[in-house]
């Protein structure tokens, strides 16, 4: 059995699994230290079910993000880019905020190292530059450490020799590698590389605390924290790639949809009481975005699910004429401010309450709303789902979608271009099947030559590289699935240089069946 | 994306000088399409030199020789190519500027596929007549329209044609794509199918490196070298040849080329002919040029 737990920002949501079988959820709000709602989240979903049976408990947190957009528990960092004299015109942190430059201390350093597109060396690393700069890094009290290589994604040889240098000079400090972190382009992977370096400490302080837990409730199970991209890491992993597990809501909703309705194509709709989040399912996982994703005005280019949000939840404020929907939502206040609730503001929950459609019985039901309005308002709903839908497809045909969330009685039973719509049950506490449910990727990414070996040739190795990292992190070799793949010619290199992405992902090892 | 620049700008700068005996009073964009547009400004920066608004191309082009600049007459030497490590290569002569672009490739790859290429040094008069002016500043324009409608939410392509007058060709979705690369070209074509007002019609595109000729129900619409611009419908950002991909929600503008690219003497180096096709241009946008 396990236990799934979404820590989001106003609610904790928790689900006891069995067998693919929900055997229990709870809904609470998120406390201000969140182990406290972990911890009673835990003991209620657990209810009579023998303790020693749960053996693991997957937690989604926004802890982390939460520490970085406020700037506490934030590491003092030691940022080394080893590019010999190559591009050192734009210095590390060149694009960041100036106030996260000031909240936290950075030392930047170019080193010699890096390497060009086929692997070759611009310069060798020198060991005894590494040892001065550890040197500083002992006086300044430094708390972690960023590495970036030029083209190390190509060869990762130099940041560990550099890394291994760190550590016999410094012993126990973490050590950020961007071979690890991020994908081809300089400037984004190395601000990936810092963002993970700073967040160890905040990682350190929300992790540790959990795992607290598990011994208090005199468990045996093991935790593992959900990442941005639906998979899920060991503590451990979480504790050295914190920035991974930065942003997983979103996700561990749209792969909990996908769980509950059996789609593994097709559109999720997750819909709250302020907005609705729409992105595509595809292979049960989310459609990554293509844009630069950026964290409190730092630019990253690593994996993120591709989610349209919508100002449309069941808090939404009706207006006297059209447009009737608005932008703006009662949000928390809708338990004390709305008609359904004895107070005076029209929200579209109201509009369907009045009708006994929706999902709960109101304290109010005696106001009266036009039929005309209630009709005004079905249509804008039915026109701004399907809109929003239709720009989040990747092809014109019909697909299937899945409505959840707690505003889901909302949604028209039918949508332009849409075939199939389900409304799971559980689709309230969708996020927290998601945790439950993520899985361990492997990720490989590469520039190769064309010339020395034949494109099957390169696929086969970039499989296997990737299927390997899935094996190291944990996941069952059978279950392991390529569930991505992408080639992009580097034009202009008449080697024919190919850049070439693949991810795999698997159950974790003996864990599920 | 991986390599950055260092110092490498504003050494070719130097190496031209110190081979010219001269110094430069000024530089300008060889092309302002892509990264080339800021390379002036590196170099200028270093050396404490103004840019010229204007450029080579008013555009994109794959080859050095679709340069105005050659095209009215120009020499294409001296020419150096520089790295970041301190390598230079210098190009004294060269039977064309074709040849000068295959010498300088091969020296690039060598240099790790990052190089900074120096070349056509001018005199004033010879960039007034042979640049194509103010393309520094529109290229800017099109930067903040496109960031203006990203921070403002509203459409980007609208704005995009306020600040380059043009027209909006297509809008859909990315259906088909084949794309090869040779002799460090990609070439191919992409097949968008129609949304909104354009459903129910497919437009096809064929690049090489750069889009060439479109044609919406196999009826040329758009050709070399007016400009052919796939641009993500609700983020206003331009999606290369390399990034194309199935799946995307794309707008496909045209944009009139600059007067200086449809003379005679241009069009026979930048017009279909000069990418293998067997026609002449035409001008189907019949929109005023600058």
């Amino acid at each position: 059995m396990r236990i799934g737990i979404d820590v989001g920002g106003t609610n904790t949501d928790s689900v006891l699994i069995n067998n693919n079988k929900i055997e229990s959820s709870f809904k609470t709000n998120t406390s201000e230290d969140i182990s406290n709602s972990v911890k009673l989240s835990i003991s209620e979903v657990i209810q009579n079910q023998p303790k020693e049976k749960i053996n693991s408990i997957i937690i989604g947190t926004t802890h982390l993000i939460n520490d970085l957009l406020e700037r506490k528990n934030l590491s003092k960092t030691g940022v080394i880019r080893l590019c010999g004299p190559a591009t050192r015109l734009l210095k590390p942190l060149c694009d960041w905020p100036d106030d996260i430059k000031k909240s936290n201390n950075f030392i930047t350093d170019f080193t010699d190292g890096g390497l060009e597109f086929d692997g070759r060396e611009i310069s060798a690393v020198n060991k005894s530059e590494i040892q001065k700069l550890c040197e500083i890094y002992k006086k300044e009290q430094v708390e972690s450490i960023a590495i970036t290589g030029v083209f190390a994604s190509v060869n990762p040889y130099q940041e560990l020799e550099v890394k291994n240098i760190i550590l016999n000079e410094m012993g126990k400090i973490p050590v950020s590698m961007s071979h690890q972190i991020g994908r081809i382009g300089l400037l984004e992977r190395e601000n990936a590389t810092i963002l993970n370096a700073m967040l160890s400490k905040s990682a350190k302080k929300t992790f540790a605390n959990l795992t607290k837990i598990i011994t208090e409730l005199n468990l045996k199970s093991k935790i593992y924290i959900t990442q941005n991209d639906g998979t899920m890491a060991s503590i451990n992993d979480a504790l050295n790639y914190p920035i991974f597990s930065l942003s997983s809501g979103p996700t561990n909703s749209m792969r909990g949809a996908a769980f509950l309705s059996g789609i593994k194509d097709g559109i999720v709709i997750d819909i709250g009481g302020t907005s609705t989040d729409i992105g595509m399912l595809i292979n049960s996982f989310p459609k990554e975005s293509s844009i630069a994703v950026e964290f409190s005005g730092i630019r990253t280019n690593f994996r993120m699910a591709d989610v349209l949000s919508i100002p449309l939840g069941g808090g939404s404020i009706i207006n006297q004429k059209t447009p009737y929907v608005s932008n703006q939502s009662l949000g928390n206040h809708i338990t004390t401010d709305s008609l359904s609730f004895n107070g005076s503001t029209t929200t579209i929950t109201d509009i369907f309450t009045n009708q006994n459609k929706a999902n709960f019985i109101p304290p109010n039901k005696n106001f009266k709303l036009s039929s005309n309005l209630i009709k005004s308002v079905e249509n804008e709903i039915y026109s701004k789902i399907s809109i929003a839908v239709d720009r989040m497809k990747t092809d014109s045909k019909n697909i299937k979608a899945i409505v959840v969330g707690g505003g889901s009685f909302i949604i028209p039973k039918k949508l332009d271009g849409v075939d199939l719509i389900k409304f799971p049950k559980f689709g309230e506490v969708a996020n927290a099947i998601g945790s439950s449910m993520a899985q361990i990727s492997g990720y490989s990414e590469k520039v190769f030559s064309t010339t020395d070996l034949s494109r099957d040739e390169i696929i086969e190795i970039s499989k296997n590289e990737a299927i390997e990292n899935a094996v190291k992190k944990g996941a069952e070799k059978k279950s392991i699935e390529i569930i991505d793949f992408e080639e992009i010619p580097l034009s202009y290199l008449p080697s024919n240089a190919v850049t070439i992405k693949t991810r795999a992902v698997g159950n974790i090892k003996n864990e599920f069946n | 994306m991986e390599k950055v620049r260092g110092a490498e700008s504003g050494r070719a700068l130097k190496e031209l000088e110190n081979y010219l005996g001269k110094k430069a009073t000024a530089v300008i964009s060889g092309e302002i399409g892509g990264s080339n547009s800021l390379e002036p400004l590196i170099a200028a920066g270093e050396n404490n030199i103004p840019v010229v608004d204007g450029d080579g191309m008013g555009r994109a082009f794959p080859e050095i020789h679709m340069k105005t600049f050659f095209i009215y007459g120009v020499s294409w030497t001296p020419a150096v190519v520089c790295d970041e490590k301190g390598n230079t290569a210098l190009f004294t002569d060269a039977i064309s500027a074709h040849w000068l672009e295959k010498m300088a490739r091969a020296v690039t790859i060598q240099m790790g596929c990052a190089a900074v290429f120096a070349t056509a040094p001018m005199t004033g008069v010879e960039v007034k007549q042979t640049a194509i002016h103010g393309t520094l500043s529109l290229a800017k324009e099109v930067g903040k329209a496109v960031q203006k409608s990203q921070k403002s939410k509203q459409n980007p392509i609208e704005n995009i044609l306020k600040a380059y007058p043009g027209k909006l060709l297509f809008e859909g979705k990315i259906t088909d794509l084949s794309r090869t690369t040779t002799d460090g070209f990609a070439r191919g074509y992409v097949t968008i199918n129609g949304t909104n007002n354009f459903s129910e019609n497919e437009l096809k595109i064929e690049f090489q490196n750069e889009n060439l000729i479109a044609y919406i129900n196999d009826k040329i619409e758009c050709m070399v070298p007016d400009l052919i611009c796939i641009i993500d419908t609700e983020t206003g950002e331009p999606i290369t040849t390399e990034l194309l991909r199935y799946g995307f929600r794309v707008s496909v503008l045209a944009l009139p080329a600059p007067e200086n690219l449809c003379t005679k003497k241009a069009l026979e180096v930048v017009g279909p002919k000069g990418f293998g096709y067997d026609f002449d241009y035409e001008n189907l946008l019949k929109i005023p040029r600058k």
